[in-house]
């Protein structure tokens, strides 16, 4: 393994329900990848295994080179953590927080921190447990940032967050990232975020991983079309499966909305010949990331009404770059 | 602050866990403080420092509950621990800080408790300060709780089991206490144990803490070797001692209720009955009437005959009031008052109002435990000042006097208070038929052998208690002698007919005797001493649904415990005394109900039980990939634990542990729909 952050593998469960299956993925240096996902889909539980908090029931997992369950003190200093829901020792003031955080990190840059935390308004003698959420927020980004880490791991930083602190947020991350070098790796489920931070997207779902591309990839190959059927009543069933590199397909009152990975004539021909095809239009990373996770999803059998939409399983879409 | 993580670390646990915990265990010490067991804790004089071990003990396991539970329900533990603060380190600051806490606390109660002394009772004075041993042992007792709190709550397993094993752990530890009680240890023999016993058990919680608390995963092997059989075996332990109390709390109340002796100012009276009722079955003044010899009256069943009393004003002979009775003083180990003689008095030292009062106080002591006699003297005056009577107290003073010469078995004959400051004590060790008398006020020679007249060898003793009012009667090996204070005189004439008189009565005091010893049934009997005759008797059983479905309570019990033990029970292995919870304390491990061979059908069902839970277990555990040693392992435990340590399985062992674990190579993830190469 040389990539700062490397899943093999990766298999967990919880009360015998599958969370993770397989999960593989790494994160190479100085890339920002972003991991998405529904609710329940393993996110927090990777991250959580990749920083050694978790153990995973089979495979294996490494930071900066060394196994996740390996972690000392000395290499997590390298490493900058916001956890779920930001965690912070309630009890203190920030004041105290920064003190903890220089005493436990060597490489935390104090001065920096408390001069940010100024800008962004957040009163060092008050206690942590009486910020605001957003404050909380800011605090804990701070806090990571502050470790001037090689490698940073967040988990949903922007979690109940208003539009403007997620902005400054944001923003916190692009200085951080402009100076170059760290290796960034998030949860979220604000695509907006993704679009304007992530260098790579990976998405997962029911416990593996579909789509681990870079957003420019998924920009500009993936694109939508409409196939309306030839027949008015809409009655004749929508054959995906002889259609290829097909990544989803919804159905709809007058016809099928599919999402296709690069459009090619061979697509066209078949999907012509079940109905009339529109022009293809661009796909946001959230109307790819509803149509790959919705309960229509790609990897099984659906029903719609009006329409009997059935695949099989699709074989790995491999963009070259 | 600069980079100091381990001061960060220290100050990181120790605020929100330290500070409440110590609050907690500060209101605890001050309560028991206030109910007056402190001189126990200052100086445990036996059985009674048992209360505080068990104090200690809780008080620990309290704060494990806390500090454990703090670690484990907060949500801050990812945070805490990427900030290089792992597991290992997190348990040794929660240890070392509970170390702290108990002493603090401990300190702090006892402090406050000899301030209080100080200032309100002279007496304290005479505290021992070397016995710190005792202190420290008892401390050590409370880590023992703690220990197990951390151990239990770490457990991979449910709350309930959890918190179920715990509890019984700490029951279980307690009543080991009985053997390493200090009244039968002396306090570095006391602290030894103390420590042998606290040292395993913190490595233990250690090891339970570094195991996590992932109940998806099961438990890796090298782990569930240690935690199970321990796990088991502290429910085996708790299931024994929650048999032992409850069939020992249903058996007490059958013999409290089948017979007792109530004296009133006037006569004696035999007390028996049932939850049901109480009956008064014998009445006489010195002589006993023959009462109803069939014991009717004993398990009322509701005939006319049957009469229910209310007796006001009556004293129980209760051997729980002759312990509470026992002297007690606070300066001096396992010492007894071997006299006490007070003065008080009031002159008039100016106007009419213008008292001052005197009281001065000497008291005697022999250490039993170190045959030394120590006497204490206290003194004060009161005086009015303006309108407040002002007190000043002197002393105490504490002498130690002369090594005794006599053993430590000397008991007291006869009052120990004294009008005179030059009175003298008897004391007497029957055993070697040995006389002294003791000088309260003697500077040199206090104590001084004392010979019977005329060379009569030794004496039968015939104490007449401490507080009697009657002449102090020795008896020799040819006549009874008369202590006149100074010297021996032979009763003769009408004295030795009085005494004679007062012994043959004396003698009526009948004697309760209960044979067979069954929890359930058994006899009892009261004979008259002089003639032998019985006067009395009353065979006792389940009788009717009521006693019917106690039985079968206490017998369903008893197939909770091991069934070794049981066998071992069954072989004669136990008490052979009556089998009640005071005779069977110290082996409340085995069970009454089939002690010496009673019951083989009890014996021969729980074996059945464990037979059949042990191959339901091997079933279980075969369903899942749990390895063919670990199956056999518990079938083992099963076996010799009973149904505790199958029940303990059910909530280690669980299906959500074992059915996702892949036992091969995990298969190759499902490849990207979308994959940039």
């Amino acid at each position: 393994m040389s990539a700062p952050i490397e899943f093999d593998r990766i298999h967990r469960s919880f009360a015998g329900e599958s969370v993770l299956s397989g999960l593989s993925l790494s994160v190479q240096p100085g890339e920002v990848y972003a991991l998405l996902g529904r609710n329940g889909s393993g996110k927090t539980t990777a991250l959580r295994i990749l920083l050694g908090m978790l153990q995973p029931m089979a495979g294996r997992s490494a930071i900066l080179g060394v196994d996740s369950g390996a972690l000392d003190g000395a290499l997590r200093e390298r490493i900058g953590y916001v956890g779920e829901g930001h965690q912070l020792e309630h009890s203190r003031t920030v004041k105290r927080t920064l003190d903890y955080e220089q005493a436990t990190r060597g490489r935390f840059d104090r001065a920096a921190a408390a001069a940010r935390l100024g800008d962004l308004g957040v009163p060092l003698k008050q206690s942590v447990k009486k910020l605001s959420r957003g404050q909380r927020a800011q605090l804990a980004l701070v806090l990571a940032l502050a470790g001037r880490p090689e490698v940073l791991v967040f988990d949903d930083p922007g979690l109940g967050l208003d539009v403007v602190m997620r902005r400054e947020l944001l923003d916190a991350m692009i200085d951080l990232l402009a100076e170059g070098g760290t290796t960034v790796l998030f949860s979220t489920h604000v695509m907006a975020d993704v679009e304007r931070l992530a260098d790579r997207v990976g998405v997962l779902h029911q416990g593996s991983l579909l789509v681990d591309a870079s957003v420019d990839d998924l920009r500009t190959r993936v694109t939508r079309r409409f196939v309306r059927p030839a027949r008015a009543d809409g009655s004749a069933a929508f054959d995906g499966t002889r259609v290829p590199r097909l990544l989803a397909a919804r159905t709809l009152p007058d016809g099928v909305e599919v999402t296709l990975l690069d459009a090619a004539e061979d697509q066209l021909q078949l999907l012509s010949a079940q109905g009339r095809v529109s022009d293809p239009t661009p796909l946001s990373l959230e109307d790819l990331f509803v149509a790959l996770t919705a309960a229509e999803g790609p990897r099984g059998s659906f029903h719609a009404t009006g329409a009997a939409l059935s695949r099989a399983p699709e074989p790995a879409l491999e963009i070259s770059s | 602050m600069t980079h100091q993580p381990s001061t960060a670390r220290f100050v990181r646990v120790l605020a929100p866990e330290f500070v409440p915990a110590l609050l907690i265990l500060l209101v605890i010490f001050l309560a028991a403080i206030d109910s007056g067991l402190a001189e126990d804790w200052v100086l445990p004089p036996g059985q009674l420092a048992r209360g505080w071990v068990g104090a200690c003990m809780w008080a620990g396991f309290l704060l494990g509950l806390v500090q454990g539970g703090w670690e484990r329900f907060t949500t801050t533990a990812d945070y805490v621990r990427h900030r290089g603060m792992g597991l290992r380190r997190m348990d040794l600051l929660t240890t070392g800080l509970s170390c702290a806490t108990l002493a603090l606390a401990a300190a702090v109660g006892v402090g406050i408790r000899l301030g209080w002394n100080a200032w309100s009772d002279p007496n304290a004075g005479a505290a021992d300060w070397s016995r710190i041993g005792w202190l420290v042992g008892l401390g050590l007792t409370g880590l023992q709780g703690f220990a197990i709190a951390m151990w239990s709550i770490r457990l991979r397993a449910g709350a309930g089991l959890r918190f179920a094993l715990g509890v019984a752990g700490v029951f279980a530890l307690f009543q080991v206490a009985a053997f390493t009680s200090p009244a039968d240890l002396g306090w570095a023999l006391f602290l030894s144990v103390q420590l042998v016993i606290t040292i395993p058990l913190l490595v233990l919680a250690e090891r339970s803490w570094l195991q996590g608390t992932d109940t998806d995963l099961p438990l890796p092997r090298g782990d569930a070797l240690v935690q199970s059989p321990v796990a088991c075996a502290v429910g085996a332990l708790g299931a024994c001692l929650l048999a032992w109390s409850i069939q020992g709390g249903l058996h007490a109340r059958w013999v409290e209720h089948a017979v007792g002796i109530v004296r009133t100012s006037d006569r004696e009276w035999i007390l028996g009955g049932d939850d049901t009722g109480t009956g008064v079955g014998a009445t006489g003044g010195g002589e006993l009437a023959r009462v109803d010899a069939q014991g009717s009256w004993l398990t009322p069943d509701g005939r006319p005959s049957e009469r229910r009393v209310t007796l006001e004003g009556s004293t129980f002979f209760s051997p729980v009031l002759a312990h509470w009775k026992a002297s007690r003083v606070p300066a001096l180990q396992h010492a007894i008052e071997l006299g006490r003689y007070s003065y008080q008095g009031s002159i008039r030292v100016g106007g009419p109002w213008e008292i001052l009062s005197r009281t001065a106080d000497e008291q005697s002591y022999l250490d039993r435990s170190t045959g030394l006699v120590h006497a204490v003297f206290l003194a004060s005056e009161s005086r009015a000042r303006g309108r407040r009577e002002v007190f000043d107290t002197r002393g105490p003073v504490v002498e130690e006097r002369a090594p005794a010469p006599f053993p430590a078995q000397v008991e007291i004959l006869g009052p120990v208070s004294v009008t005179s400051s030059h009175a003298q004590v008897l004391l007497g060790d029957r055993r070697r038929g040995e006389l002294w008398a003791f000088g309260m006020g003697a500077d040199g020679a206090q104590l001084q052998a004392l010979a019977l007249p005329d060379g009569d060898p030794g004496y039968s003793g015939w104490d007449l208690g401490t507080n009697s009012t009657r002449p102090l009667v020795v008896e020799g090996a040819r006549a009874a002698y008369e202590w006149d204070g100074e010297q021996f005189h032979a009763l003769a004439g009408e004295s030795l007919a009085a005494w004679e008189r007062y012994r043959a009565a004396a003698d009526l005091v009948p004697q309760v005797e209960i044979d067979r010893p069954d929890p359930v049934a058994f006899r009892v009997g009261i004979v008259e001493p002089a003639s032998g005759v019985e006067l009395f008797q009353h065979e006792y059983g389940a009788r009717g649904g009521v006693q019917g479905a106690r039985e079968d309570g206490m017998q369903l019990l008893s197939l909770l415990r091991p069934p070794l033990l049981l066998l071992a029970s069954h072989a004669g292995l136990g008490p052979d005394d009556m089998p009640h919870q005071a005779t069977f304390e110290r082996a409340f491990f085995l069970d009454p109900l089939v002690a010496h061979g009673k019951r083989p059908g009890l014996v021969a069902l729980a074996w059945g039980l464990v037979i059949v839970l042990a191959a339901w277990t091997a079933w279980r555990l075969r369903r899942w990939p749990v390895s063919t040693d670990r199956v056999g392992m518990w079938v083992l435990l099963v076996l010799l634990l009973g149904p505790t340590a199958f029940l303990v399985g059910l909530g280690l062992e669980t299906r959500r542990a074992w059915r996702q674990v892949p036992v091969s190579e995990p298969l190759p993830p499902a490849r990207p729909l979308i994959q940039t190469a």
